[in-house]
């Protein structure tokens, strides 16, 4: 009933703190867990500062992170050093070609990593000495350092790189994603991180590994592993590997084999016996919540994993659900189990191009965002939705069909040239699932026939605003492969300024993590879109919005007029708008203008208020391919302009 | 049929079944006991504070129970309260802990979520030293610990 206690026998007892009544909630360690499970992560950082119990009974409730990210300006491995001394857990993206001498010392900062605290002298190993030396002056105080628990390294490292990278033995959870091939030895970092519980492996192209399979690693191997989750992508092994592995992990919940590389003939796991390990699932009795088979090739076998799952785990009431693909036959099962439907994963290879609504390409992915759409109408428990391509989407988000407004022109130009390019006809409908956590939408507007135009991502940002007004996790891929056949010709969408309207996402209360990832990251003033950290909330940023929503003068009153002889043709659209949340009036209210530029100023006239707090709950943000990071440091790399450097200021000097 | 509950400080509350039932101390032991007309001692809960709890459960009644949800979900907020149970919780601080402590003796799960997030909301947006004051805690941190936590978190706080 309550929530968990944690234990925290290694730690000296805390003092009993004194209170002017001795009969208060405060002292009950449950109830104080309780109260502290409804506080926000700043709320925490300042609480655990009243007193020794505040801090040790829920100090673990930190998600204290520390992201290095080579994409991000100014990266820098003293920077991610200084703030690794009690952070849980250590993101490491690398997107360069691979790692060599020159790249960063992930190695050496891991080697610093101590189970109690920082080794002063591996210390020493990371790049710039004077700085470390600076660091290591501070001493660390045993009973208040919590060490490294996760891991997670993206990049294309090497494989003797990863093979002997120094894992630190305390962590708890390890995830590798390499963007290629990869060879791991599992059985080595079995053996360095005995506590591990949560394992993932990934890789795009395949994935194999030694280990608990060669005679030599099962020797070595302790003969109960307290893994709870292991996740593979990709993987390239014999059977038996993976059914020897599973007889030494009683504890295991999470079980997801996922493949999604299109050269499965030469795939050793395509001779699996899928029966088999079915069996030998059922037989090893795991304590499963949820186990995933997902294949993308084969799409006939559509339902596998879905009946793998169902007969495998039957009592769980939550389930994550990972398609390649949402076909009728999967569309119609959900449908069927809608009250535990509350997570959704759908995979697509990476490889794979955009694939056109109802289009088939080699037959081999027929489907596409459709029946999602219909889904989501009719799926209210649904809280958190992954990795989707939705191609024309915002067309099936446009309420009042506003879109044919804009593009009514360019439509009627190119019809003639390209009659089988003509979108399908707008699916009515609003979203059902309002309790929609996590949100991660990946476009694919690639039909020539439609100007994607700024009213397109007005549209999409002021429809998941209202409609999924309790998001706390959003992120947004702007088409990335399915440019029109001009390639040269720069994608209209402007997801970054005002036009574009991403600030209608700033009413939302729980957004907690934004991402909006574009190819090109066009957005000249800072003013448009800095709002989004308190710095740009000054009045000479607001000034400036004004300035721009003045400049739409002339704009508006065309949209005034367009709006007016869309009426006159289209009577009664609120009869358009169908599903049961038609007759939610704040709902309703909230849609009234969506994809109007209206819409957008009446919006920055409220959030540039001093009385309106723009996302509250807002800490980590990124505009562009690099991972989200603090709102002020985001805005501060966007517009970041460097003062010329003394070389460039005497070129200039000597060419004048 | 209704039922008598009775306070530590011995006054006599005549509520509705349907209405104890929140309560799934109460229910229990109603279960337990079978059909009986006699009162129910409480000896953990004032008549004040059983006066405020018989308000909310009567306010509640008709609520659907609330399944036990056994997720790990740490997403847990303090800013959906409703309102009139925003206006039900608006009391001192000295009563709010003692529907807290009774909400948790006669284990009302909602109730005892809605005092929590009221106290969670007192907490949001103070200083270390302004939460010790609002609860009267006295700060037990050697200043070099003090020190040591701040840092480490100090890079994650808004500047």
């Amino acid at each position: 009933m309550l929530s968990k206690f944690i234990p925290f026998a290694t730690l000296p007892p805390p003092k009993p703190t004194p209170l002017s009544r001795s009969l208060s909630p405060l002292n009950v360690p449950e109830l104080l867990q309780l109260i502290f499970s409804f506080l926000n992560q700043r709320s925490l950082r300042t609480a655990i500062l009243v007193c020794r119990q505040w801090f040790f009974l829920n100090r673990q409730r930190l998600h204290r992170e520390v992201v290095w990210d080579f994409s991000w300006k100014h990266s820098s491995p003293l920077t991610t050093l200084s703030r690794l001394g009690g952070a849980k857990r250590l993101v490491f993206r690398n997107n360069q070609r691979d790692i060599n001498e020159s790249s960063p010392d992930l190695d050496g900062l891991l080697r610093s990593v101590h189970p109690f605290g920082f080794d002063p002298v591996a210390r020493i190993n990371i790049a710039v000495g004077s700085l470390a030396r600076a660091l290591t002056r501070s001493s660390y105080i045993k009973d208040l350092y919590s060490p490294l628990r996760e891991l997670v390294v993206s990049s294309d490292f090497t494989e003797g790189w990863i093979n002997n990278l120094a894992f630190p033995s305390t962590l708890t959870s390890l995830k590798l994603d390499k963007f290629w091939n990869i060879h791991i030895d599992v059985a080595r970092i079995f053996i360095v991180c005995p506590l591990l519980e949560s394992l993932e492996l990934c890789s795009a192209y395949h994935l194999s590994l030694h280990g608990p399979y060669t005679e030599r690693g099962k020797e070595a191997l302790p003969a109960r592993l307290p893994l709870r989750s292991l996740v593979l992508v990709n993987l390239r092994a014999p059977q038996p590997w993976l059914e020897d592995l599973l007889t030494i992990t009683p504890d295991l919940e999470t079980l997801k084999l996922i493949r999604h590389d299109k050269y499965y003939t030469q795939r050793t796991t395509e001779h699996w016996d899928w029966p088999r390990l079915r069996a030998h699932l059922q037989s090893l009795s795991l304590p499963h919540k949820q186990l995933h088979y997902s294949e993308h090739w084969h799409h006939h076998h559509d339902l596998l994993p879905l009946e793998a799952d169902l007969t495998i785990c039957p009592n769980t009431e939550e389930r994550t659900f990972l398609f390649y693909d949402l076909t009728p036959k999967v569309l119609t099962f959900l449908k069927d189990q809608p009250v535990f439907l509350t997570s959704l994963e759908i995979l697509q290879p990476k490889h794979v191009h955009c694939v056109r609504d109802g289009w088939t390409q080699y037959e081999k992915l027929p489907y596409t965002a459709r029946p999602l759409h219909q889904l989501l109408c009719e799926c209210p428990k649904l809280r958190h939705l992954k990795t989707l391509k939705m191609p024309y989407m915002t067309d099936f988000m446009d309420v009042h069909h506003r879109i044919p407004m804009y593009s009514a022109a360019i439509l009627e130009e190119q019809d003639q040239q390209q009659e089988q390019d003509v979108p399908p006809p707008n699916i009515p409908g609003i979203w059902i699932c309002h309790g929609l956590e996590t949100l991660h939408l990946e476009l694919h507007l690639h039909d020539p026939a439609i100007e994607k135009g700024s009213h397109h991502t007005r549209v999409l940002y002021g429809y998941i605003a209202t409609v999924c007004s309790r998001l706390i996790n959003l992120r947004i891929h702007f088409p990335r492969f399915c440019i029109t056949e001009d390639r040269n010709k720069d994608t209209k969408y402007q997801p970054y300024v005002l036009e574009g309207g991403l600030c209608l996402l700033s009413k939302m209360r729980h957004l907690e993590r934004l991402r909006i990832v574009h190819e090109a990251f066009v957005c000249k003033s800072a003013s448009e879109l800095n709002w989004l950290a308190p710095s740009g909330r000054a009045e000479e940023h607001r000034e400036d919005r004004r300035d721009v929503i003045d400049g739409w003068f002339v704009r508006m009153r065309e949209e005034a007029k367009l709006e007016a002889s869309r009426l006159e043709s289209n009577v009664g659209i609120a009869d358009e708008i169908l599903g049961p949340r038609a007759t939610d009036k704040k709902l309703m209210a909230g849609l009234c203008n969506l994809g109007l530029l209206q819409d957008v100023v009446d919006t920055i006239a409220k959030m540039d208020r001093d009385d309106y707090n723009i996302l509250p709950e807002l800490f980590k943000v990124s505009c562009g391919q690099s991972l989200e990071q603090h709102p002020e440091k985001e805005m501060r790399s966007l517009f970041y302009n460097p003062r010329p450097r003394l070389a460039s200021r005497l070129l200039n000097w000597t060419s004048t | 049929m209704p039922v008598i509950l009775v306070s530590s400080d011995n006054q006599d509350f005549k509520v509705d079944k349907e209405v104890a039932e929140r309560s799934i101390l109460i229910k229990n032991m109603l279960e337990d006991v079978g059909e009986s007309d006699s009162p129910i001692p409480l000896p953990n809960v004032t008549a004040a504070v059983l006066t405020k709890v018989i308000e909310y459960c009567e306010h509640h009644r008709n609520d659907p129970v609330q399944v036990p949800e056994e997720t790990d979900d740490p997403r847990k907020r303090s800013n959906d309260i409703e309102e009139w149970d925003m206006k039900f919780m608006q009391v001192d601080q000295e009563m709010l802990f003692e529907i807290i402590l009774a909400a948790n003796y006669l284990d009302i799960k909602p109730l005892l979520d809605v005092g929590c997030k009221t106290v969670a909301n007192i907490i949001k947006g103070k200083t270390p030293e302004e939460i010790r004051k609002a609860f009267n805690i006295v700060n037990d941190f050697t200043p070099e610990e003090e020190a040591q936590i701040k840092k480490e978190n100090e890079w994650a706080e808004d500047r």
